[in-house]
């Protein structure tokens, strides 16, 4: 069975529909309070995917996913990186990919933060649909070149330290989900998702797992139906098959 | 020590929140020159220079886009903080992450710097720093960061009796109202009567505990007293509600007007709970802070609705001034419409969207009537498994108060929202504002249900206007209880007893636990880092007992406290306004179109919808937005694992009310019902829920016009069989100015909740199919009093209000209904505000259209008038005839077919009267409202 954890803190928010994303894939699905992991990381050694989802932890109050942030960074960035080396999967949707940059896990996996995301350049928080295209080099994303998904999010705009790290972002194909027609962050390359050397972590600002259904899409009753999100998920599941 | 730290943007980043700055004085004609926004923080403690560079480079800034600066100069700008005593969740963030940093850090509080390129005069300065950049209620300018961290004091018990039983009547008003009671002279008589009786003076937590139970906002004694009209008892305005919901007694209403929230039967599993509140005083004052914990207040309703609801949908509706305002329109003591409908919107949005929680359903109206007294709705919908319906205390039961800590905010909040706001509100009701926090009750809800679901609850309910006050003293009304007020966890020391007792600090819940499962329930608290503390028990003496360190500080007996209550008889006056009138007809029909399609109450809201997150949990279906087009309401699926879904809707319009409050009330029943059957509803099993927002209804007037508008609650709920589940009231909406008074216009707000059996019925507004022939259904009457075209003419108070047909309307309601399910329909809107023309434009958004109208009415006041019980409606080609045959006897008229090239074209009686491009038309729409 292949099994995944969720983590949760104060203020996570999008793990119920994670969890029923991740279910529907054919995981087993546990959730884990941020405090308990920090007591005991070696939790992980059980689980093959590890997912931060969405939501505002700590309130976002110090810039978004800062704070769990620095807590991974501090408690549990050796044995994530152990995680992924011995071939487990990391994602982080929103909050989760915010966290995962500003903890040093991505893209390079050496606990340093080499990009950002911040305010987008509108100011606000925005809650959307777009049009994304992959760069395929991802585990999550296998098969999968254009995907529509939603946004919401105000802090979702990419911004790299120096020209020298988004050179081998874009170049090395660390950066794999691109903004298409409407980017609403204004993000640097319209980069909406990254991954890591190995492929096997993901972080992205729009939600799969608000695209779950046929229902989910809004023209959906115009004959666009939804659904494709759950790839994601599936494809996660099946790399451990 | 107090360590400073300043956080700026680095040079190449939009500094977007000192431009926003810039951009909003700019509206009040102030030039600032550049603005540059700075983070501040303020660490207080015993840590080296080292620490402090610590927590400024790695915990409040971020590396890639901030300056950061732990010497700062504070020249050339002003510095602002919160008040001291004002929640500030960032500074406790802080506290909280440095504790784990092992940084010895004491307190923290965030302030922010605005620095300004241009000086600013006195009077420019002053509205720059009130109006455009922090709001004097809760934050300050400072010269030092001493003045950001209270001061503790110790608390010194001393017990403060109030004596009122050898007072006269002059006296006892003076305690009433130096006590900021609101209790009137009867209730002040009452009280002297029952403490003569057990001969003693009261204490002053008793005399706060009876005015807060027995306030407006909590005791609802408008709604409780009988009304007489021309001498005849009318009985009291709640008994129209309860009747109505009684005399349909509908199987699948499972609480109604008996818990926190109503509640309908979802499946045979689970039920959904819905709930809505008014927070308008607050708004007015603070409108961030006010519709913020007016989101967090009715979610805490769901939270305590049976042994704990679980909260997946909000929805918000407001009413405010015309934001575009001139500022010199604006009087003395009044934020800009603007301020408050921006710090209204970002309440709403930065409380919700925080929780996790969609909204996903609104209204928002536009009248200067709501100058002084804007009003913000806030709901909550719920699902909870059926068994865990029933709540109940028994005497021995632990009282356990959990969630946030307690402080000064709020003290009160419950007797302040019961009076009318003055000009001095904004100074002396500081204390009644709070400042929500969002994540604290996001926890304490994570925990409610997992402890719900382990079985550990007996009963709970939130802590909202009066504190422990109105949630322990309704929880014990059957039994008795007794507290010991020491143990309330504080957030500072120095608060009296009373002050612990009826303060409104927020996120806070009361829960009733068995004491075999006292110590199970604790841990599921602790481990997730939430307060949960046993603060006394449930007795059998029926009786109220509060003690501190000892000493009991009030002790009365529950049949008084809730049953004391002098409730007068109320005289009515009954006034019919509505009148007739014409208007001269206009040149240009297709400018005239485009001015109603830009009202604010039509154009679209989708600036507002946009901001709010209305897809977390995954279960939308109808979202408030199906690409460009505003839905008529929304579907949710609550339950994932379940194809049933949840369709919700709402009805308002204050235009009506202020002409005729009873066809007022039918329209609003109506169009909400409408809004619900074009979704894809159906009135079997759809339930409505009360919101009356009203002024000073000591006024015979305006309580004749809240008695019509009840009667016709009740008129209206029977013809269409459809119950009340919950309500709420909120009168005294007036504010006092000089020696006039000026009360809001007669308002109601119906939000319908119905349960959809497969969400695949779910219907949009939008054409679809080339060639399907398009349908009105519903006749067209002259009725344009209070319509946006009325209103767009100027014509405020005149002419004839929509009616609704008791006979027809829920004939044609149920058919349209059925037709959904028929499948005749590939597109339904509901005819509302703006008309046939306003409906006919958004269906038409994204391919134009044709359409040719017969009728004997001036084009103008045809296309315009917003009669009841009408929708156009795109019939599948297939179903035409099957569709005709079901609606016979219903007026129809098919007025074209879809298909358009880009234009939008309409014909009265052969005649051209519109020709427009279809994207002119939608910017229009779309533009109309942008602040």
């Amino acid at each position: 069975m292949v099994k995944a954890l969720i983590l949760r803190g104060p203020g996570t928010n999008c793990d119920v529909e994670t969890a029923h994303a991740l279910k529907t894939a054919g995981a087993n699905v546990e959730d884990v309070y941020i405090k308990k992991l920090m007591e005991s990381p070696e939790i992980l050694k059980d689980f093959n995917i590890f997912v931060i989802p969405g939501g505002f932890t700590y309130g976002d109050d110090l810039g978004a996913g800062k704070v769990m942030a620095i807590e991974i960074e501090k408690f549990l960035f050796d044995e994530l990186k152990r995680f992924v080396d011995r071939g487990g999967l990391v994602l982080g949707i929103c909050n989760g990919f915010q966290i995962l940059v500003k903890s040093g896990i991505l893209p390079f996996l050496d606990g340093k933060q080499h990009l950002t995301l911040t305010m987008n350049t509108r100011g606000m928080f925005i809650d959307t649909w777009i049009e994304l295209e992959t760069s395929n080099r991802c585990v999550f994303l296998k098969g999968i070149k254009n995907i529509s998904l939603p946004v919401a999010n105000a802090e979702g705009r990419v911004v790299f330290m120096d020209e020298e790290v988004q050179e081998k972002v874009v170049n090395e194909g660390y950066a794999c989900l691109f903004y298409r027609s409407f980017d609403p962050s204004d993000s640097a390359l319209h980069i909406a998702g990254m991954t890591d050397e190995t492929g096997r972590v993901l972080g992205m600002m729009p939600h799969p797992e608000r695209n779950m259904f046929r229902h989910s899409h809004p023209e959906w009753k115009r004959g666009r139906e939804g659904g494709d999100g759950l790839r994601i998920f599936i494809n996660a599941v099946e790399y451990f098959r | 020590m107090i360590g400073i730290i300043k956080v700026g943007t680095r040079k190449g980043f939009r500094d977007v929140r000192g431009e926003g700055i810039r951009e909003d004085a700019k509206l009040f004609n102030i030039d600032t020159g550049r603005v540059d926004f700075f983070d501040v923080y303020f660490i207080k403690g015993d840590l080296s220079q080292e620490e402090l560079e610590r927590i400024a480079l790695s915990v409040v800034s971020d590396p890639v886009v901030n300056t950061v600066d732990t010497s700062p100069d504070f020249s050339g700008g002003f510095l602002i903080s919160y008040r001291p005593g004002v929640f500030d969740s960032v500074g406790e963030t802080i506290k909280e992450i440095t504790r784990i940093l092992k940084i010895p850090v004491e307190n923290a509080r965030s302030g922010r710097f605005i620095k300004v390129e241009k000086t600013l005069d006195d009077k420019q300065r002053n509205i720059f720093l009130n109006r455009v950049v922090m709001n004097p209620v809760v934050e300050q300018v400072i010269d030092s960061p001493d003045e950001v961290f209270i001061e503790p004091h110790e608390y010194k018990f001393r017990l403060i009796n109030v004596p009122i039983i050898n007072a006269d009547d002059e006296r006892l008003m003076e305690i009433s109202r130096e006590g900021v009671l609101s209790l009137n002279l009867d209730e002040m008589r009452r009280i002297q009567e029952y403490f003569r009786g057990i001969g003693r003076e009261p204490t002053d937590c008793e005399l706060e505990t009876i005015a807060q139970t027995w306030s407006e906002h909590c005791y609802h004694k408008t709604f409780k007293s009988t009304i007489t009209h021309n001498g005849n008892n009318m009985g009291t305005l709640f008994s129209y509600i309860k009747r109505a919901t009684e005399e349909i007694d509908a199987p699948w209403t499972l609480l109604t007007f008996i818990d926190n929230a109503g509640a309908i039967a979802f499946d045979d599993k689970y039920a959904v709970t819905f709930k809505v509140e008014t927070h308008n005083h607050p708004s007015a004052i603070e409108p961030y802070g006010g519709a913020g914990t007016g989101i967090g207040g009715v979610i805490r309703d769901t939270l305590g609705t049976g042994k704990g609801a679980k909260p997946v949908a909000n929805t918000d509706v407001f009413c405010f001034a015309n934001p575009e305002m001139e500022l010199e329109d604006v009087p003395s003591g009044v934020l800009h419409p603007r301020r408050i409908v921006r710090g209204v919107v970002s309440g709403v949005r930065d409380y919700g969207n925080r929780m996790g929680i969609p909204t996903v359903n609104g209204a928002v109206c536009f009248s200067d009537d709501f100058l002084h007294n804007p009003l913000v709705f806030a709901g909550s919908i719920g699902v909870i498994p059926r068994e865990q319906l029933k709540k109940g205390v028994k005497p021995g039961y632990k009282i356990v108060l959990v969630g946030g800590k307690t402080g000064r905010d709020g003290i009160h909040g419950a007797t302040f929202s019961s009076m009318e706001l003055t000009e001095e509100s904004l100074d002396v009701s500081i204390s009644a504002v709070q400042i929500g926090n969002p994540i604290e009750e996001k926890k304490m809800l994570d925990c409610i249900i997992k402890a719900r679901d382990m079985g550990l609850i007996q009963s709970i309910t939130d802590c909202g206007a009066g504190g422990l006050s109105s949630a322990v003293g309704e929880m014990g009304k059957d039994t008795g209880a007794k507290v010991y007020l020491e143990r309330v966890p504080l957030k500072y020391s120095g608060l009296s007893y009373t002050e612990i007792w009826i303060s409104e600090s927020q996120e806070r819940m009361v829960i009733a636990v068995k004491e075999e499962d006292l110590e199970r329930l604790l841990e599921v608290f602790r481990e997730e880092d939430v307060e949960a503390t046993v603060i006394g028990e449930f007795t059998n003496d029926k009786k109220l007992v509060l003690y501190y360190d000892g000493n009991v500080v009030c002790d009365i007996d529950m049949d008084f406290l809730h049953n004391g209550v002098p409730l007068s008889e109320r005289k009515i006056t009954i006034l019919d306004r509505m009148e007739d009138i014409d208007i001269p007809e206009p040149d240009n029909m297709n400018d005239v179109f485009m001015g109603v399609i830009r009202m604010p109450d039509v154009a679209s809201k989708e600036w507002i919808v946009r901001q709010y997150d209305h897809e977390v949990q995954g279960g939308s279906v109808l979202k408030p937005f199906m690409g460009s087009l505003p839905s008529d309401g929304a579907i949710i699926r609550p339950v994932l694992e379940s194809e049933r879904a949840v369709v919700i809707s709402n009805g308002i319009n204050p235009h009506y009310g202020k002409i005729d409050p009873y066809r007022m009330a039918a329209s609003v029943i109506e169009e909400a019902l409408r809004n619900l059957v074009s979704c894809g509803g159906k009135l079997e099993n759809t339930a409505i829920l009360d919101n009356f927002a009203f002024g000073d209804t000591d006024d015979p007037v305006i309580l004749g016009d809240l008695f019509l508008s009840v009667k016709a609650c009740y008129e209206y709920a029977k013809i269409y069989g459809v119950p009340y589940i919950s309500g709420k009231d909120s009168l005294h909406n007036k504010y006092r100015m000089g020696d006039g008074f000026r009360s809001i216009p007669p308002t109601l707000l119906i939000s319908a909740i119905g349960v959809i059996e497969d969400y695949r019925l779910g219907m949009t507004s939008e054409f679809k199919t080339q060639g399907n022939p398009v349908y009105l259904i519903g006749d067209t009457k002259k009725e344009l009093g209070g319509s946006q075209y009325f209103l767009y003419r100027g014509i405020r108070e005149r002419g004839i209000v929509p009616e609704v047909d008791k006979v027809l309307s829920p004939r044609v309601l149920r058919a349209v209904a059925d037709g959904v399910r028929k499948g005749f329909f590939k597109a339904v809107h509901d005819v509302s505000q703006g008309g046939i023309g306003a409906a006919i434009s958004e269906m038409c958004f994204y391919m134009g259209g044709e359409f040719s109208f017969e009728t004997d009415m001036r084009p103008d006041y045809f296309l315009f008038s917003e009669s009841n019980t009408r929708f156009i409606v795109e019939v599948d080609m297939e179903k035409e005839n099957e569709f005709l045959e079901s609606f016979k006897g219903i007026y129809l008229q098919r007025i074209g077919v879809v298909g358009g090239n880009g234009r939008l074209i309409i014909d009265v009686n052969g005649e051209r009267v519109i020709d427009l491009d279809i994207d002119h038309v939608y910017t229009a729409f779309s533009g109309g409202i942008k602040w």
